[in-house]
């Protein structure tokens, strides 16, 4: 099993050096006046993400993932749930969210016809009711 | 510093129809999400923040202490029913009520619980509101160098007091404050970390960041440990007896020594940053039983012991907003969610607040007060309702939710970009908790993140640069101070439980 401190450690330390080296130089503007520049905060911030990577290593809990199945399980929620964002921005709120739904409810195992029907078109009803009837707002 | 007229016409505005109905919603609201185990007031607060966007600010604000307050009643009923907590506030309330409740006795344990619950809530709400305005005045003389130095030292009792190690903690808090530097830098207005994406000029909007982290990565946890699985439903034993359905005054009465001693110790506990109502409510419960002629009737369905609690879980919540509105500090997640609403209405936060916005402030809390009111009425009509919605089906609640947040998500920022930084914020989220990062200090240090840089800023250039002339300002060498005492303490705290 992975050891959850030495691995986010390590994340964090590489995140770090890649931040201080790369991303920093290259997405903040350099200004050299002034106590605080843009970059200041930021690189001490990456360096003290490094050192605590670094001390992660060294001083690491027991903590385990002690299942990996849940977290391949939660990534593919994370992929339904980024189509569903993607089906909202190609054809709207109101379309996509019984289809969302469905899928989310499918996969968690619901196959009662009327929590189905209630988690399908009851919650997207009830939401344009309260959104663009009520508080008069567009849905996305 | 606020005169009288305005603290009147404050707490009158809080009883206005219109204001008195959101509260009472959100109390509805609240109760009804912390019977659901999973939802929890913190995940509904931070899906209904956008949804308050559009309203008085009062409103909106009392919509929330509504479900805040509220949520901690709802959360005792699956603890005492169950033996499942809605929120970990309730897991010290499962200690007695479910062995009461298996005793055939729910209603007088769910009741219990409301009543102490209330009581604990209502003395800190008093205490919140006789100390916070006397603390602001002291807040106002802090420059920024004592809030830089004030900053530093909520960090580090927090990296030390949630989660197992320090080190996780400070990891969290530098991530909150390195995403809290995305966007145009205080001093010099250039773009920073935005990727060439116009719209993360202003930063990464809160609500997307609170709602995914919060939201979301619990959601998609839930989903994930799920597989299919349909809770059973709760099946209630009853004795029978009219007297075991409820509390009567002399039950309610030799509880009070117990109900005062739970809502000091949250009282207190909740006006430090970080400690929060769980321990609260364990902490009460033990002093309780150690003070107790009969010690080992604890556990076995001892209303002391659900009383303790409840008051003192409940007495969190009002004490927590004393360091949000005194210095513009929240000392955890549900009053950093208060805070976001406040900022969604143009207010902001900090000492100058009751100078600035006395009127919403006594108003604020003036809706604290009939909040407490209504959960004890809602509690009294709602609790047999709320026993029924604790075996809801999980499928429906979290599809809903997820729903509920896509698009509370998109109105607060205008658009679907929102809701792709809310996905990214639930990944990390997710990944931070399942590697044993807390979130909430993550979010907290974003929130900060701006002022920090800010203070930090501004506190160099009176220093002329030099930052030894800090010795000159005793208040943040103090500060200072004890946050390496501190730093060094929970070091020695981890050292210890890692030996053994």
């Amino acid at each position: 099993m992975i050891n959850a401190d030495r691995a986010s450690g390590l994340g964090v330390f590489v995140l770090g050096l890649m931040l201080y080296f790369v991303v920093i130089p290259g997405q903040i503007e350099t200004v050299d006046e002034g106590w605080m520049r843009p970059n200041s905060l930021p690189n001490v911030l990456a360096l003290v993400l490094m050192a605590c990577g670094l001390l992660l290593q060294l001083r690491a809990t027991a903590h385990r993932i002690e299942n990996p199945r849940e977290m391949a399980m939660a990534a593919l929620y994370f992929v339904v749930l980024a189509l569903g964002l993607a089906a909202i921005s190609l054809i709207g709120f109101t379309l996509s969210a019984p289809i969302l739904a469905a899928a989310v409810m499918l996969l968690m195992g619901e196959r009662r016809p009327i929590w189905l029907g209630l988690g399908i078109f009851g919650t997207p009803l009830v939401i344009w009711l309260v959104v663009e009837q009520a508080l008069g707002r567009v849905l996305p | 510093m606020v005169d009288f007229a305005t603290m009147m016409a404050g707490f009158s505005d809080a009883f206005t129809l219109w204001n008195l109905g959101f509260v009472l919603f959100g109390v509805v609201v609240g109760q009804f999400v912390g019977a659901v185990p999973g939802i929890g007031p913190v995940m509904a607060m931070a899906i209904a923040i956008p949804f308050t966007f559009g309203m008085d600010p009062l409103a909106g604000i009392g919509f929330l202490v509504g479900v805040n307050k509220g949520g901690l009643v709802g959360g005792a009923v699956p603890a005492v029913l169950m033996n499942t907590p809605g929120t970990p506030d309730a897991a010290a309330t499962a200690l007695d009520g479910y062995p009461l409740s298996k005793a055939g006795k729910p209603l007088k344990a769910t009741k219990m619980a409301l009543f102490s619950s209330v009581t604990g809530d209502t003395f800190s709400d008093i205490v919140l509101i006789t100390v916070s305005a006397p603390l602001a005045i002291i807040a106002l003389k802090m420059g920024p160098i004592e809030i830089f130095a004030l900053m530093i030292f909520t960090f580090s009792v927090l990296s030390g007091l949630i989660g197992a190690s320090l080190i996780k903690g400070v990891i969290a808090a530098t991530l909150g404050l390195l995403c809290g530097t995305v966007g145009a830098d205080p001093e010099h207005y250039t773009p920073r970390l935005i990727f060439g994406q116009f719209e993360l000029y202003d930063g990464f909007p809160l609500a997307a960041v609170a709602i995914g982290m919060l939201a979301i990565s619990e959601i998609l946890r839930r989903l994930a440990q799920s597989q299919g699985r349909v809770r059973p439903a709760v099946e209630l034993k009853d004795t029978g007896y009219a007297a075991d359905r409820r509390v009567s005054w002399a039950e309610y009465w030799a509880c009070r020594f117990t109900m005062l001693r739970g809502a000091s110790i949250g009282t207190l506990l909740g006006a430090m940053p970080g400690i929060g109502s769980t321990a609260a409510a364990f902490m009460s419960y033990a002093a309780t039983k150690s003070a107790s002629d009969a010690p080992e009737s604890f556990g076995k369905g001892n209303l002391q012991g659900i009383a303790a609690a409840e008051s003192a879980n409940s007495a969190v919540v009002g004490s927590n907003l004393i360091p949000l509105l005194t210095l513009g500090i929240p000392g955890s997640v549900g009053a950093a969610l208060i805070i976001s609403a406040f900022m969604i209405h143009g207010i902001q936060p900090g000492p100058l607040l009751f100078q600035d916005q006395g009127r919403l402030i006594y108003g604020l809390f003036g809706a604290m007060i009939m909040a407490n009111l209504m959960n004890l009425l809602v509690g009294q009509v709602g609790l047999r309702f709320w026993i029924k919605v604790v075996a809801a089906p999980e499928t429906m609640i979290f599809a809903s939710a997820l729903l509920l947040c896509n698009v509370g998500v998109s109105l607060a920022t205008g658009g679907l970009f929102g809701v792709a930084v809310m996905l990214g914020f639930a990944g990390l989220g997710y990944l931070m908790t399942s590697f044993g990062y807390s979130v909430v200090i993550f979010i907290i240090a974003f929130f900060l993140g701006p002022r920090f840089e800010s203070s930090l800023g501004q506190g160099l250039v009176l220093l002329n640069g030099d930052p030894t002339g800090i010795v000159y300002h005793p208040i943040a060498m103090i500060l200072l101070l004890c946050s390496a005492a501190s730093l060094v303490w929970f070091l020695r705290q981890n050292q210890h439980a890692h030996e053994d």
